[in-house]
């Protein structure tokens, strides 16, 4: 199990990865990803630190650790990011956008509008609004 | 539509913004919308055919711009905002270096665009990142 453990303690995902938290004019990736609320990340992470997690080296040399069927990448300083998994989403730069747009104003016709003038396609919306929706729940 | 967020190292005015925008892009002047918030929008009714958010930033790096391609856009104008060519040409008309996302999943890697034909992927400091908010380049990776 030690051949598990990080050498440096793995710190929490930064707040632009937890759904309530993105912004409309939040920077986005081409790529990015954020954890439903009701996640126990702080669980994943101490299960990491602890060594019950499992370990592997990507191809680009990011150390990844699966862990309660989630995904997580690691920064040779500790810093973690979700990548995949249960309760993990991949949204597009749009998708992101739109995100943003739903935290701040909710299931309105301003946030429609909003979204209409950002030339956000139907597909992108629909993508944020599940991933806003199922935060609700949580 | 896909647009793009593009960070430069330079503060730039609206006017210059839009007329390097126009020229790369040959978009009439007039097609080219600046806002600071997207609250701005409730008031706008005239036709446009890209949206530029205009966000100060810490670190690095002066202003995060991201690009909207509107509903009435080409794709062919969608195609130019991807091309690390556009973002090149940006910074040589405004005179800055400019940081886009690259296609990792991995929130600290970027590529750094010093003109049309010199990029590279650089890691931003994710201290400074996550704790401050601000784009700070802490080292260069391998070029792409």
């Amino acid at each position: 199990m030690d051949a598990n453990k990080p050498a440096i303690e793995v710190k929490l995902p930064s707040d632009r990865h937890y759904i309530h938290k993105v912004c409309q004019n939040s920077l986005a990736k081409t790529r990015n990803t954020v954890i439903e609320p009701a996640i126990p990340i702080k669980q994943d992470i101490a299960d990491i630190n602890t060594g019950k997690a499992n370990y592997q080296k990507d191809k680009n040399g990011i150390d990844i650790y699966t862990i309660n069927g989630r995904i997580y990448g690691v920064k040779p300083d500790g810093r973690s990011y979700p990548i995949e998994g249960q309760g993990i989403y991949q949204l597009n730069r749009s998708s992101y956008k739109a995100l943003g747009v739903y935290n701040q104003f909710g299931q309105t016709i301003r946030a429609e509008n909003f979204l209409d003038k950002m030339g956000t396609n139907s597909i992108d919306r629909q993508t944020a609004f599940k991933v806003w929706k199922n935060s609700q729940k949580s | 539509m896909d647009g793009i967020d593009i960070l430069i190292n330079k503060q730039i005015d609206n006017a210059e913004l839009i007329s390097a925008l126009s020229k790369l892009l040959i978009i009439p002047p007039t097609e080219i919308l600046i806002v600071h918030d997207i609250a701005e929008l409730e008031k706008q009714n005239s036709p446009y055919q890209l949206l530029c958010q205009k966000v100060e930033i810490q670190g690095d790096f002066s202003l995060l711009l991201s690009l909207y391609p509107h509903n009435k856009a080409t794709n062919e104008l969608t195609k130019q905002l991807q091309n690390y060519a556009f973002t090149g040409k940006l910074g040589e008309i405004l005179d800055c270096a400019c940081l886009i996302s690259d296609d990792t999943i991995d929130p600290y890697q970027w590529i750094l665009i010093q003109n049309s034909k010199n990029w590279q992927t650089v890691e931003l400091d994710p201290d400074k990142l996550d704790d401050h908010e601000s784009y700070v380049i802490s080292k260069s990776l391998v070029t792409p």
